[in-house]
């Protein structure tokens, strides 16, 4: 079960370093606008989406594009975002890897860095008043320690019991653990290796579990001290279910489906200029 | 329909819609400092949490990034949320979550995510309040593309707009004149009604010069006009009620009609919404005018504490800018 579960985990993760690669090609011939790579958070990021149920929404920066990904938007969805073409739900009004997806639960942001994480102990305390088994997972990296949003939302969150789960992902940066200091805001803290998507899976599932049953926040601490091979891929390795030739397999076969729909993209029409002054308001004003 | 009337002052209409905001819909809910158990501290909220309960009028940290962001969260969840910002001079430290998040919700995700969000706040000087509890900083929030803006002089607008506020599927800055919180009274209908968004109205029927005014200095110009009227001049007077979207017809009939606009608010005159309107009278109406458009409005300083009255724009301050606009 844990070998299947790895290996599902596993060819996300390749699926979204396949496309952060494109993304990153893209950028370098000026076809698209900067993008911002999740770096060491892939892993972490595939496994925490993962965890995720119908209902659930997913908070985050462009950055955890991949945990998109793993939520299931689709890849075509993905790269008419990534082009700013007709096919993009958002209309092409963000930079790459902003994903909007309402069908699966998902707000990928280019604002600050933590004020999703309060949007994410909002729509948590609404689900735990609603009394619905829904949850909020918000993810962030190292840039959010430093910043009062980040305080608000634990803070908000603890006091209102909200079904939201916090996970830190990418690299420390030199920060504190936040397992040392979660004790001041009163909520319960788990340190995850987040090369590990298996464990920060399973860490998700106790979270989720934590929060839907009126229990209150989680905060994650995902984030690596020294990036390396993904221990999954090494697990995977040793119980013999990863060999060279399959890990290469994988790697083609993910690479075909990025090219496909990159392709894809690339044919769908541009976004209408007549979309220029829609959503602003719920109905067109005079002034636009 | 003969619906039961009450007197009543303006914070307490206030109080009134928000009653009949969390009876009609579930999903609404008030969020902010003191607004539960103590009932908030103008009392606006003043016995809902008893009525309504903890989950639907909640008290929260003492944090406006926090309650505005929750708010935002638990719109995105499906709810209506009425946060309340105690002073609009406390705004501040929410205003990456207005700026940048609520009123970009829409618009950035090609319409799939709305936040039905209305901002209460207390707006404007006359209390004694200092730098701090006095400041109207209206232009800011109208400047923001994707915000309606909203400022009532009356207790029958105030609830009627704060309903149709709640309702709207778009985010709402309600900007509430705390200096006529009490000062303001009037008949108020029972039960649900509203006043559409985007519509103003004419304060006083007059023909010689149109006053533009919201909020505490409704009743400002209604005093100079009422002095003017016994030397035999006839004022105008235009509450826009929604600051923006601005009811362009009204203003645009009414500017047209008379020739000569006087404007007036409380805050700073450099951008404020005064310059704004007065561009937009002058594309639309510069044909029908008889004299620049006048000015009435707070100094480019921080509000003061003691010289107040001096700051504020007056009676004598508005006659003066009338007569002006006739003299010209």
């Amino acid at each position: 079960m844990s070998t299947e579960r790895r290996l599902r985990l596993a060819r996300t993760a390749w699926l979204a370093r396949a496309v952060e690669d494109a993304m990153d090609r893209l950028a370098k011939v000026g076809d698209i606008g900067l993008p911002a790579p999740a770096r060491d958070g892939v892993w972490a990021m595939v496994g925490a989406s993962a965890a995720l149920e119908a209902g659930d929404f997913l908070f985050g920066t462009r950055r955890d594009l991949p945990a998109a990904i793993g939520r299931g938007v689709p890849l075509s969805t993905i790269f008419c975002q990534i082009m700013g073409t007709t096919g993009d739900p958002s209309l092409g009004r963000g930079l790459p890897g902003t994903i909007h997806d309402v069908d699966h639960g998902v707000s990928l942001g280019d604002g600050g860095p933590a004020a999703h994480l309060v949007h994410a102990a909002g729509f948590g305390h609404a689900a735990r008043l609603g009394g619905a088994s829904r949850m909020a997972l918000a993810l962030f990296g190292s840039a959010a320690q430093a910043n009062g949003d980040l305080h608000a939302a634990l803070n908000f969150a603890a006091v209102n019991a909200a079904n939201t789960v916090f996970m830190a992902r990418g690299s420390l940066a030199g920060e504190l653990s936040l397992v040392e200091v979660a004790p001041a805001w009163g909520i319960p803290a788990t340190k995850v290796d987040g090369d590990d998507a298996l464990a920060v899976y399973e860490a998700l599932l106790v979270a989720r579990e934590r929060a839907t049953s009126g229990q209150g926040p989680t905060l994650i601490d995902a984030r690596l001290d020294a990036p390396a091979r993904p221990l999954d891929a090494q697990a995977l390795q040793a119980q013999g279910a990863f060999a060279t030739e399959v890990e290469v397999g994988l790697k083609l076969e993910v690479a075909a489906e990025v090219a496909e729909a990159l392709a894809l993209a690339r044919q769908a029409p541009p976004i209408s200029e007549h979309t220029l002054f829609n959503d602003t308001f719920s109905d067109r004003p005079w002034f636009l | 329909m003969s619906a039961q009337v009450s007197r009543m002052n303006l914070v307490q209409a206030i109080n009134d819609a928000l009653g009949v905001a969390l009876g009609r819909d579930e999903s609404t809910v008030i969020l902010g400092e003191d607004v539960g158990k103590f009932g908030g501290v103008f009392r606006a909220t003043a016995g809902l949490q008893e009525t309504y309960g903890v989950d639907r009028v909640i008290d929260t940290p003492l944090n406006e990034a926090g309650i505005i962001g929750t708010a935002i969260g638990m719109a995105l969840y499906g709810m209506r949320p009425v946060p309340e910002i105690q002073f609009s001079d406390f705004i501040y430290p929410g205003f990456d979550h207005i700026v940048n998040e609520l009123a970009k919700m829409r618009y950035r995700s090609g319409g799939q995510f709305s936040c039905p969000v209305t901002i209460r706040t207390p707006v404007g000087g006359g209390i004694r309040g200092g730098h701090y509890h006095s400041q109207s900083p209206e232009a800011y929030f109208i400047h923001t593309p994707g915000l309606k803006v909203v400022c009532p002089s009356t207790p029958y607008d105030a609830k009627g707009l704060l309903l149709a506020s709640i309702a709207s599927n778009d985010p709402v800055i309600f900007l509430e004149p705390k200096p006529i919180y009490r000062r303001a009274t009037g008949e108020v209908p029972a039960g649900d009604y509203q006043v559409e968004l985007g519509k103003g109205r004419i304060v006083r029927e007059g023909d010689d010069v149109t006053l533009i005014a919201w909020g505490a200095m409704v009743a400002v110009c209604e005093e100079a006009a009422s002095r003017l009227a016994s030397e035999g001049v006839e004022c105008g007077i235009l509450d826009p009620r929604t600051l923006w979207p601005l009811d362009i017809d009204l203003v645009e009939a009414e500017v047209s009609k008379t020739g000569r606009a006087v404007i007036v608010h409380e805050a700073p005159r450099t951008c404020g919404f005064g310059a704004e309107l007065s561009a937009l009278i002058q594309e639309r109406c510069f044909l029908n005018l008889e004299a620049p458009v006048q000015r009435v409005t707070g100094y480019d300083t921080p509000f003061p504490y003691t010289l107040e009255e001096a700051y504020l724009p007056s009676v004598e301050r508005v006659m003066d800018a009338i007569e002006a606009s006739i003299d010209f």
